[in-house]
């Protein structure tokens, strides 16, 4: 700060020469002084000696005369002129006051040099001056410093350019094909070139709120690193370093960085800093310095950028950190975006991969099941899911006999409906051994074994052959559930007698032959229509399966009506009490049942 | 004992000191014996309002009368006594 020494300010007033304009006069000049900052004293002290030389050189002048006065102000002084046109007067060598106390004249120029430092008179030819001065007895206002100001304008300007070009820059990187991690990565390591720091950490709040992951950080090369590792020119001399703790919790509030997101402050800290030993930051090095900056969209805090020092203490710069908050904020916010657009481009994949597979499973399907004058059949599946892994067919064979097969793939969407496919494909290229459901079985688990096996998934299978004539079943089944037949009197369970697919390729797989003679009906499933596990009161359970399936058979139901009544008991029984699952299941009725009229739409399937 | 008070107004200086006189001439035919003229609310007075005050004091004492100035301000204070005058006026401060 400095005073200026030349007159900084000035007024200039040209009046009548009457007592009234003169007053008028004296009251601007006194507004004027007030307005630069003089004390009520110091005014009423120039009024006076105002009042009174204006008195003297209104009295002296004529009325058509104007006089003139003229206000300046210095840092140290205040000058006023008072200039008139008249004959003028003699100006005492000494000013005195009148020898008689009562005399009612004689005061004024008295007064005027009792309260002025310095008075001068200079009389002229038709031109006199009155030259007053007084020291400033308030200080003026300091000065602004223009160079100082405009370094300070010109760094701030340069550092908003550089804030804002950087900004741009990173809005272009965010658009190309990067991972946010990369992108903040690559941002810290330019943000420490412009900062002047020597190290940034950013952690981001997890999508529970619950914790700060480390999402990336760049550093110098401290002294020693460097002299370990010397960088070539043109290197960069940041690195990334990787901690131990890449979350911390944010109830934490001993560790700096989980504080300042908490208060929503900016924690600074230093040598002097009491840093718990689980704090990330002291990991840093053993004298660090710098603050922690919650970084928020909206009122809301998604994260932290701490930026630092490798010394006990830091005083950076006003530009250095406006650079490093505003960049800061910003990255914040475009990660932030960046992540909800990966989380929201992701949740489309998933969907749409998982329409493709549905797509994939219902053209596995077949139209309609083969009914023939011995056998009807009658299916159903029920996806809960955009897809599950559940396949089925009803295949009529060259020899009029019946393949149906049933299973399920493990695992959902499209890889379980990739199996499913090859699974079908094979299936449709080994009917030759339909008539041998175990070869089959065989077959088709050497060949899909190796994928399988890669894959870590495997397949159940049930095969159910059924001769021309209707009378002979032949099932084979690779860890399926059992198949049920029925009488009218009792259930009968056929079940497991060969591993999953592409659990074993040694393991040998047998079929089981059973005549058919006084069986009205029999069920495929899958898993999902029944639960063994469930309590016998509770749902579809198994034993109330067996009664339905009974209970059928009792009533002589075609299979289509038995299909649809078991499909409206899984439904209810999904609805009531439990989550909802696949069910596949195939119905074939044979003898009573066999009275009922054909029917279309022998297969049915549902999405939930 | 035939008193009179009279307030001064603002400001009492050359533009307005002649104006005031003049009233204050009229307004005192009765020849008081004594005069106070109130001074609270003069906030500024220059050697034209000292001359008339000095007028005044002169007649009244000529009259056998006595002038008295109540609780003139600091400025007014300072100015009286900057002109010796306070040997001259009876000042009262109430």
């Amino acid at each position: 700060m400095s005073y200026a020494s030349q007159v900084t300010e000035g007024l200039h007033i040209d009046f009548p020469a009457t007592l009234e304009d003169a007053h008028e006069a004296v009251s601007e000049i006194i507004s004027w002084l007030e307005s630069h900052r003089q004390d009520r004293d110091e005014c009423g002290t120039w009024e006076l000696v105002l009042a009174e030389a204006t008195t003297n050189a209104v009295t002296h002048s004529s009325s058509e005369q104007t006089l003139q006065i003229e206000a300046s102000c210095s840092a140290s002084h205040i000058q006023i002129r008072i200039t008139d046109h008249s004959q003028g007067f003699e100006w005492p060598e000494e000013a005195c006051l009148p020898e008689d106390d009562e005399n009612e004249h004689g005061r004024g120029i008295f007064i005027i040099e009792s309260l002025t430092d310095h008075c001068s008179y200079l009389r002229g030819r038709g031109k006199n001056v009155l030259d007053l001065q007084r020291q400033r007895k308030t200080a003026p206002p300091p000065t602004e410093d223009l160079a100082a100001t405009l370094d300070l304008m010109t760094a701030e300007v340069s550092s908003c350019y550089e804030t804002l070009a950087n900004i741009f820059s990173l809005c272009a990187e965010a658009a190309r094909d990067v991972s946010p991690e990369e992108l903040a990565s690559n941002w810290l390591r330019q943000l420490l070139e412009i900062s002047g720091a020597d190290f940034l950490a950013l952690r981001m709040l997890t999508p529970d709120g619950a914790l700060l992951e480390d999402i990336a950080n760049a550093a110098r090369l401290s002294k020693a690193e460097n002299e370990a590792e010397p960088v070539e020119e043109n290197q960069s001399q940041a690195t990334t370093r990787s901690f131990s703790i890449p979350f911390i919790n944010l109830d934490r509030t001993d560790l700096i960085e989980s504080r300042a997101v908490t208060l929503r402050q900016d924690q600074w800290f230093d040598g002097s800093s009491d840093f718990h030993q689980d704090d990330p930051l002291s990991h840093w090095s053993t004298s660090i310095s710098g603050v922690a900056h919650p970084l928020e969209i909206g009122g809301e805090v998604i994260g932290v950028l701490t930026v630092g020092v490798f010394c006990d203490h830091w005083e950076p710069k006003a530009r250095d950190i406006n650079v490093v908050r505003s960049l800061g904020d910003f990255l914040g916010t475009l990660l932030h975006s960046l992540r909800r657009r990966d989380d929201a481009n992701h949740s489309r994949l998933i969907k749409r991969e998982l329409q493709i597979a549905a797509d994939i499973q219902r053209s596995l399907l077949p139209d309609e099941l083969p009914q023939s004058a011995t056998l009807q059949c009658a299916g159903h599946l029920t996806t809960a899911g955009e897809v599950g892994g559940d396949f089925m067919d009803g295949i009529a064979l060259a020899d009029d006999g019946r393949l149906f097969v049933i299973a399920d793939v493990m695992g959902k969407g499209v890889p379980a409906a990739l199996f499913a496919t090859a699974f079908r494909s094979l299936l449709h290229s080994h009917l030759d051994l339909a008539a041998q459901p175990c070869e089959l079985m065989r077959c088709l688990n050497t060949s899909l074994f190796a994928e399988l096996d890669r894959a870590e998934m495997f397949i159940t299978v049930e095969l159910a052959w059924i001769s021309a004539d209707g009378f002979t079943l032949r099932t084979c089944n690779a860890g399926h559930g059992p198949l049920l037949l029925t009488d009218g009197q009792q259930v009968t369970e056929i079940g497991a007698d060969g591993p999953p697919l592409g659990i074993s390729v040694e393991e040998p797989f047998t079929h089981q032959e059973v005549s058919l003679k006084g069986i009205t009906h029999l069920l495929l499933h899958t898993d999902g229509l029944s639960d063994s596990t469930l309590p016998e009161d509770s749902g579809l359970s198994r034993d109330r399966l067996h009664q339905w399936l009974i209970n059928t058979s009792v009533e002589g139901i075609d299979a289509w009506s038995s299909r649809d009544t078991l499909r409206q008991m899984h439904h209810d029984h999904q609805d009531n009490a439990r989550a909802q699952d696949d069910a596949t299941f195939v119905v074939l009725a044979r003898e009573n049942a066999l009275l009922s009229p054909p029917r279309n739409q022998t297969l049915t399937h549902a999405s939930r | 004992m035939n008193a009179t008070a009279i307030i001064a107004p603002a400001e009492l200086c050359s533009s307005t000191s002649r104006q005031w006189k003049e009233r204050i001439t009229k307004d005192l035919t009765e020849q008081p014996q004594e005069v106070s003229i109130d001074l609270s609310k003069t906030r500024f007075i220059d050697s034209s309002g000292l001359g008339v005050l000095l007028s005044l004091n002169k007649t009244l004492r000529a009259q056998g009368g006595v002038l008295k100035l109540l609780n003139p301000s600091s400025a007014v204070t300072q100015l009286i006594e900057l002109t010796r005058l306070h040997r001259v006026f009876e000042i009262v401060q109430a």
